[in-house]
């Protein structure tokens, strides 16, 4: 066998402040040639800081204490720093989340393919541009001149993914890391960046290592899959194995999840659906944008009706732009629409009875106040007395599952999970008879994704909370709503139970639905195996 | 961009307007009268026809808004009028004072330039080091010494004590007698003002360097000292720039308590003198220049940070608005 790409031995790796406390400890693997690795694991666990402790680029205040990294034999940490920009320029590429962060606002695309070109090749301009033009175009770009001289800023952020894969290919490098390559994407076009990089491993034979929290895209991807969680590596093993047989039970945790979330029951329509709560007739929103001579209206909602009932969990769903948030704004009243109307038990609505989850909700909290004070500011504008405002609280937070302990931290003291928690305790503490929840589940990993969506429907059905769901994510929607709205380019192409979107006609829906990754058989699964899985779940 | 252009300056020439009247009107609201500064105790016992006749020379019997507009007509002729004290021409006068002022604050801008952006970055990049608290602690000081009492400290080190530099005046020809000169006002103006341009500069960059663009650059293996100055500099310059920009008028202000504290012959201590003396057509005339000067200079500033950035060159090109 021929030797391995990578091979990290016995890694560990502490903050230079807390010595004891180890981040990573004993992390070993190996990436062979050819190999697509994928390391998963829940937020915090480790995959991204091994990342960059694989080459020599941890953070300040965060060092190597033991352990070694090689690359084709040669041990990263002992390099000089010159050998290590050219090993790392042309050997090693690396493709972030982060599609707008990670590109100089300054730059043009094409800037940042010369700079690249001419630190590690002896290319000139013009052979340089040709070839940056030539990747463009192999990303499946259009009009890749266009991007070349364009800023990142005026592409789209599946474009910047791509353009990022580009660069990162750009040097036929051995080994391309991937930390989240698309988790900030709709899921279309993960698909399509899966693929692309799939087809570049298939062409090229190169390595990949990629980092990734969602069991959809190990299933898609992966050869050999690493499961870490808080700084080790607790299993590591082909992926079939993994799927059939999970040996360690944190593994079993996340499938568990994983199928909870994917096939946790399709929902089917409610019955009696007789008491419409919210209405929504031929509405249409137009924005302006004015550019250097000439007008462009855009027609963010075209003519949308819908009926959202009591008791009814509904979603909407469609790619980014298509027009969900203006819809929802329009629900909420934070606009007018120019055309249209929008009832609340055939009224005009009252704020205090629809509450609204924003999918950031860290964006939402003010920094400076404790968990007690962001849950309970409601109760201040509707003069409730101190009493009653402590035990509205207090129900609010055991609704959400919330310990009474983390009434006095601060926002920024809790994980994703929990914020997202605060925040539907904040919608809750007025008994809103309908909640919005926009993109609730963007922030999540997946585990806590299927946490948080059992306790929607926890939350409906003992409270008769009527929810309307607005996610880009088809998989979490078929999970959970008893009926499901399409929208695409402004309109609301379709509206039916999960079966019928499966089963759409519609070519946006149907491009929507087979964005779904590939689905890990279940069935391969004794029942004394899944039983043991779900027990483990709950137990943590 | 001509969009842009001419709305910037539509609104420039609206606050020159503007700035003008206000200062038109607060000057003629100034206790005193400036017959009385002309002619001193002699005018009040000149009889009350004199009086009247000498006031109406002045035309300061007309209503004010009368006298604005006179004034601008003839401004807009290129007719600053003559100087109350001395019945010299404004423009003249003016004209001896804008070179030593230019002098003065190119002198202080260049160290502020020089001394900041080498400081700055240093304390940017070395944070929480000995040297970015030395330079923290050196910059709180100077920002916090009123300016007279530095001024007067220097003066009293190096001129009384050791004699080395003029007290006072901007020298009478030769090079390295006006550099003499020049070297303790720029320094006292250079250093009170800055403290804040080397924070700006500091923080800007530490702001800058956790972005991940900068550790996506070393993971493509570029040189430290490239991502410094084709990604770090650049990027921090356009909010440091838009500071000096803004921060010109301070300065500018500045120059007036320096001007008169080492009696150096510029703009600054003309206003002052011509306040004093309630001279008021040399008032308006350097606050016109002033303002003008101001104004422009951020004018152009923006038009820099639009040529560096292109986010701001595309707000300024394609202007989003949202309306229903």
């Amino acid at each position: 066998m021929k030797d391995p790409i990578l091979s990290v031995e016995n890694l560990s790796v502490r903050a230079e402040a807390d010595p004891q406390n180890h981040l990573l400890e004993h992390i070993n693997f190996q990436i062979n040639e050819g190999k697509i690795v994928t390391v998963i694991g829940e937020s915090g666990s480790g995959k991204s800081l091994t990342s960059k402790a694989l080459l020599d680029l941890l953070p300040k205040g965060i060092r190597l204490s033991t352990g070694s990294v090689h690359f084709k034999g040669n041990n990263v940490y002992t390099m000089k720093s010159s050998e290590k920009r050219q090993l790392l320029g042309t050997q090693i590429g690396f493709v972030f989340q982060d599609t707008f962060g990670s590109f100089d606002p300054m730059r043009t695309i094409g800037q940042h393919f010369t700079e690249l070109f001419s630190a590690h090749t002896t290319l000139s301009k013009q052979e340089a541009k040709k070839r940056s033009i030539q990747l463009l175009e192999q990303m499946l770009l259009p009009q890749p001149d266009r991007i070349y001289s364009s800023y990142p800023e005026e592409l789209s952020g599946g474009m910047r993914q791509r353009v990022q894969l580009a660069l990162a290919l750009s040097l036929e490098p051995a080994l391309l890391i991937a930390d989240e390559p698309t988790t900030a994407l709709d899921p279309h076009i993960q698909a399509e960046m899966l693929h692309l990089m799939k087809e570049w491993r298939n062409r090229t034979g190169g390595s990949i290592l990629l980092i990734t929290h969602d069991l959809g895209v190990v299933a898609e991807m992966a050869d050999e899959v690493i499961v870490m969680k808080d700084g080790h590596i607790v299993e590591s093993s082909q992926v079939d194995q993994l799927f059939s047989a999970p040996a360690h039970p944190h593994t079993m945790s996340l499938l568990y999840h994983y199928h909870q979330l994917l096939e946790g029951g399709q929902q089917s329509e409610l019955r009696g659906l007789n008491r419409p709560l919210l209405t929504v007739k031929q509405t249409s929103q137009t924005y302006s944008k004015r550019h250097l001579f000439r007008k462009e209206e855009v027609e963010a909602v075209k003519q949308a009706s819908l009926t959202i009932h009591k008791n009814e969990i509904f979603g909407l769903i469609g790619a980014s732009g298509s027009g969900k948030s203006t819809l929802s704004r329009l629900l909420l009243h934070l606009e007018k629409p120019i055309a249209g109307e929008i009832n609340w038990y055939g009224d005009t609505p009252v704020r205090k009875g629809i509450q609204w989850v924003h999918q950031d909700p860290i964006a939402s909290f003010d920094p400076r106040w404790t968990v007690e004070q962001i849950i309970g500011e409601g109760a201040d504008y509707w003069n409730q007395n101190p009493q009653e405002k402590h035990s509205k609280i207090a129900e609010a937070v055991s609704l959400v599952g919330l310990d009474d302990k983390f009434l006095p931290l601060f926002p920024y003291e809790l994980s994703g999970g929990m914020r997202q928690r605060v925040a539907l305790a904040r919608a809750l503490l007025l008994d809103p008879e309908l909640l919005i929840l926009d993109e609730p589940f963007a922030s999540l990993d997946l585990s806590s994704q299927s946490r948080m969506l059992g306790l929607l429907q926890h939350i409906n059905e003992t409270r008769g909370t009527a929810i309307l769901f607005i996610s880009h994510d088809i998989r979490a929607a078929i999970a959970m709503c008893n009926r499901i709205a399409v929208m695409a380019a402004g309109e609301l192409i379709e509206t039916g139970t999960a079966e019928d979107v499966l089963h759409s006609t519609m070519i946006e829906t149907k491009r929507l639905v087979s964005s779904i990754l590939t689905t890990i058989p279940r069935d391969r699964k004794s029942d004394y195996e899944r039983e043991r899985e779900r027990d483990y779940a709950y137990h943590t | 961009m001509g969009r842009f252009i001419v709305t910037r300056l539509s609104e420039t020439i609206a606050t020159l307007l503007l700035g003008n009247i206000l200062c038109f009107t607060f000057l003629r609201l100034l206790p005193g009268d400036p017959a009385v500064a002309m002619y001193g105790e002699q005018f009040l016992r000149l009889s009350e026809a004199d009086q009247q006749r000498i006031t109406e020379n002045l035309g300061l019997h007309e209503p004010i808004y009368s006298q604005y507009m006179k004034w601008l007509g003839s401004v807009l002729h290129g007719d600053f009028g003559h100087s109350y004290r001395t019945g010299e021409q404004v423009s003249t006068i003016i004209a001896r004072a804008v070179g030593p002022t230019i002098l003065l604050m190119l002198a202080a801008t260049l160290l502020i330039l020089v001394i900041s952006i080498s400081l700055g970055i240093l304390s940017g990049l070395k944070r929480h080091s000995a040297i970015d608290h030395a330079i923290t602690l050196g910059s709180f000081v100077f920002m916090s010494i009123p300016t007279f009492w530095f001024a007067i400290m220097l003066m009293l080190v190096f001129s009384v004590h050791l004699g080395i530099l003029p007290s006072s005046g901007i020298g009478k020809g030769g090079l390295l007698d006006w550099l003499k000169h020049l070297v303790m006002p720029a320094t006292v103006l250079a250093l009170s003002h800055i403290g804040y341009y080397i924070r700006i500069l500091r923080n800007h960059l530490a702001l800058t360097i956790n972005k991940d663009f900068i550790w996506a650059m070393r993971v493509r293996g570029l040189s430290t000292a490239a991502i410094l100055w084709r990604h770090l500099l650049p990027n921090v310059s356009v909010p440091f720039l838009s500071y000096v920009g803004m921060s010109f008028t301070l300065t500018l202000g500045g120059s007036v308590v320096i001007e008169s504290i080492f009696s150096w012959p510029g703009l600054g201590r003309l206003t002052l003198d011509s306040a004093i003396g309630h001279d008021y057509p040399v008032i308006m005339a350097a606050l016109l220049l002033t303002l003008s000067t101001v104004v422009f200079g951020s004018f152009l500033i923006d038009l820099v940070c639009a040529w560096i950035d292109p986010r701001v060159r595309k707000s300024i090109l394609h202007k989003e608005v949202t309306s229903r």
